[in-house]
């Protein structure tokens, strides 16, 4: 593969990129015509075609994009479903050659030399790459085709949409012209940009313009890339190399396995040993090829690409992904047996520390303490019991944070609290309570007796006097407030909350909060 | 991106004797009057309790630990509310959780924590925790500088404790009681600042009965050390709660 791909540093490899838009809404299953948006961190990732047309773009909140759109689908963003949907496109374009690279699920490429030659040309091999695909997709969406020098511009060429044309060809060395005039922002580094748009360089061709050793002396390994993307060059520096065969790292699956959570931990071993190794030697990988084989003997290869260098999440996500890929394939390319040997083989190299995290970030020595910890952990008690709080915004003190399992998030150079976000409507101020209960029943009634009620206007039928929790004595209110009323998504039967919402202080000084739901009382919190 | 093994073992070898001051961990200033380090001391096992309102004493400690870029883990913390955590101001985005631990692997679990983040907080154990994983877990977080907290259990599901035998007996135990809250009326406002006395026992408890009075939060949202309150006994309290009334 090396001797090929170096076709002289500078002058890039020709590239097929294939292009499925909006790969999140076709992997859950909504069409083109329907309006549907996939979420993630309550802001919106990726909207159908539909969507689009009502406004519903991305990053936009969750009740904008409601607000906007009333009768959109919504979906809750899904990596291994994204991944496992992909999977079959990727096996049709190996049809037309066994070098296909991932980049993303919704985004592939290969080198294009070798099967344009075979296939009659660079618009020939298109045209059939199209009818090909799709025949797979079925009518969930169009996929586009970019061929170009280098991947960079190949990527850019199949986004380009000239007059109902799904392919693009770019002509061999006009790389460059093709470039120069599209906005600087489509390099797609928010922070290098940013500072190259206030510095009056507005298309890459401004940016190209500039001499490579006063970008990196400004803006280090990163704006060199950028500038080599900028300029239709290879963008692989030259201190990129070949990894010598021994950097792989294999794991003999005993027993082999068939089920997608089995390989879970399987993945994150491999990973941590790719990543000790190459740390060894100070390095790092931007492609990673995975290979498995079954205990019939079949055999599976799939190179995935990143921006970047591959952390060990990322390279662990991409592990799983393509495990869950070929375990759950269509019965005619699905493995007749289970996974016994697992290989991963670093493609490209290079220097440990030139990684793209954020503009100046890094991790800090406590984080990567608790992510190996998070390993050692899934082992014990499953990899669902091990958590990370994200914040996600809701009207009940129990909605404001999910919590994600640790094995799927970055846990070094996560972004801050979020916590600045403009308050829910019908929330509760703060202060929160301190524990939260679900499924409790309490008791609470007047002087008399009797339990109080709360009609449909929010009225009570008495003032609340005594409380008591299950398996505890009765206590007597000192201080209550309420009822706050929360009439939550009535239109969903199964998801609708229609509750009145009291704080009860007793005479200890200990708080609580409780609600009424269909005339039963519960608790809610305490304080 | 880790470093080799053997620069690692050079980098032990050269670092400079950690001084007293550096093996604590940071608390909120405003709790300095009870611990006179100025923080929790690394390998120390505390307990919190007195009431379901110790809840917020045992985040406010653990705050400026989160927010200096170390990580918190929260063990089988029933009803965990991450959202008061951060109103206390926990960066949250460092805090662990680790749900539904069996009591098989509830010590190996501990275990693996030890030295991997700074502060372990945990609920009461639901079994009798062997003397001799007590031991060693007491020993190992000596050892590796790691704080254990124990959140006692509501009195209606006690179950165990942590130092069930009287061992090692905690270094630190915070006693936090509720004796008022502000801003509810009686069918009126809605509670705004959480008061509590907070009293500290134990072995390396600074001195007989030392105790604080702290809003967590205050009514802006900060935390605060209050004046003792005239005479607070527990007839005074039930008349200041119900002068609201």
């Amino acid at each position: 593969m090396s001797n090929e791909s170096r076709e002289g540093n500078g002058c890039p490899q020709r590239i097929l990129a294939i292009w499925c838009p909006d790969w999140p809404v076709v992997a859950a299953g909504i069409t083109p015509d329907q309006p549907g948006a996939i979420l993630h961190a309550n802001r919106v990732v990726a909207s159908s075609e539909a969507a689009r047309a009502m406004g519903v773009v991305r990053g936009i909140r969750r009740r904008e994009a409601q607000s906007r759109c009333p009768e959109l689908e919504i979906g809750e963003r899904d990596l291994a479903t994204e991944a496992r949907s992909f999977e079959a496109v990727a096996n049709a374009i190996e049809v037309f050659t066994p070098r296909v690279e991932v980049i993303q699920p919704g985004t592939a490429i290969f080198p294009v030399r070798g099967p344009s030659r075979y296939f009659g040309g660079d618009e020939a091999l298109a045209k059939k790459m199209i009818a090909a695909l799709d025949d797979v997709l079925d009518g969930r969406t169009s996929c586009h085709i970019g061929i170009a020098d280098g991947v960079f511009t190949a990527r850019l060429a199949a986004r380009m949409r000239v007059g109902g044309e799904r392919g693009h060809v770019v002509a061999p060395s006009k790389s460059p012209d093709f470039l120069s005039p599209m906005p600087i922002t489509t390099l797609d580094q928010p922070a290098l940009t940013d500072i190259l748009w206030r510095l009056g360089l507005r298309t890459l061709g401004d940016f190209a313009a500039l001499h490579s050793a006063d970008v990196l002396g400004r803006f280090a390994r990163e704006g060199l890339t950028a500038h080599r993307r900028a300029s239709g060059l290879d963008e692989r520096l030259a201190d990129v190399v070949d990894p010598p065969l021994e950097m792989a790292v294999s794991l003999v699956l005993e027993p082999p396995i068939e089920r997608i959570d089995q390989a879970a931990f399987a993945a994150r071993q491999l990973a941590l040993d790719l990543e000790a190794k190459l740390a060894a030697r100070g390095a790092a990988c931007t492609r990673v090829a995975i290979e498995a084989e079954s205990e019939h003997g079949e055999n599976y290869v799939r190179a995935w690409r990143h921006e970047g260098a591959l952390s060990v999440s990322a390279m662990t996500d991409r592990v799983r992904w393509q495990l869950d890929g070929w375990l759950n394939a269509s019965p005619s390319v699905r493995p007749s047996g289970g996974l016994s040997l697992l290989t991963l083989r670093p493609v490209d190299l290079i220097p440990a520390g030139g990684r793209q995290l954020g503009f100046w970030g890094g991790e800090t020595e406590a984080d990567q303490r608790a992510g190996r910890a998070v390993a050692r952990l899934e082992a014990l008690v499953g990899a669902e019991n091990v958590r990370v709080a994200q914040w996600k915004g809701g009207r009940e003190p129990s909605d404001n944070v999910q919590l994600l399992p640790a094995g799927t998030v970055e846990l070094a150079d996560r972004q801050l609290s979020v916590f600045d976000e403009r308050p829910w409507l019908g929330q509760l101020p703060a202060p929160s309570p301190v524990e939260l209960f679900t499924h409790t029943q309490i008791d609470v009634v007047d002087d008399a007796g009797q339990v109080i009620s709360v009609s449909g206007r929010g009225e009570l039928s008495a003032s609340p006097a005594k409380f008591r929790r299950p398996k505890s004595e009765w206590k007597e209110v000192a201080a209550w407030a309420g009822p706050w009323l929360l009439d939550e998504r009535w239109w969903d039967p199964k998801r609708a909350r229609r509750r009145a919402r009291f704080q009860l202080v007793d005479r200890d000084g200990q708080a609580i909060l409780a609600f009424v739901q269909e005339g039963i009382w519960w608790l809610a919190g305490t304080y | 991106m880790a470093f080799p093994a053997e620069l690692a073992e050079h980098v032990r070898r050269v670092a400079p004797v950690l001084l007293a001051g550096e093996q604590v961990l940071a608390v909120p200033e405003v709790f300095h009057s009870l611990l006179p380090g100025g923080g929790l001391q690394r390998g120390w096992t505390t307990r919190v309790g007195g009431s379901a309102s110790a809840r917020a004493l045992a985040w406010a400690l653990v705050s400026d630990v989160t927010t200096s870029g170390r990580w918190v883990a929260a063990v089988n913390v029933d009803g965990i509310s991450l959202a008061a955590a951060a109103e206390l101001g926990v960066a949250v985005e460092r805090v662990l959780v680790v749900q539904n631990v069996g009591t098989d692997v509830w010590s190996a679990t501990i275990g693996a924590l030890i030295g991997a983040v700074d502060v372990i907080v945990f609920g009461e154990p639901r079994h009798r925790v062997r003397p001799s994983d007590h031991r060693q877990i007491a020993s190992r977080c000596r050892e590796r500088g790691t704080v254990l907290m124990e959140l006692e259990a509501d009195a209606s599901m006690r179950s165990g404790r942590f130092d069930a035998a009287g061992q090692l007996p905690y270094d630190m135990v915070f006693t936090a009681d509720p004796f008022a809250w502000d801003g509810l009326g009686c069918g009126h406002g809605h509670l705004r600042a959480r008061s509590l006395r907070v009293a500290v026992s134990g072995r390396r408890a600074p001195g007989q009965g030392r105790h604080g009075y702290f809003e967590l939060p205050g009514d802006d949202g900060t935390l605060r050390a209050v004046t003792a309150p005239a005479a607070v006994t527990a007839p005074a309290q039930r008349q200041r709660l119900a002068a609201v009334e």
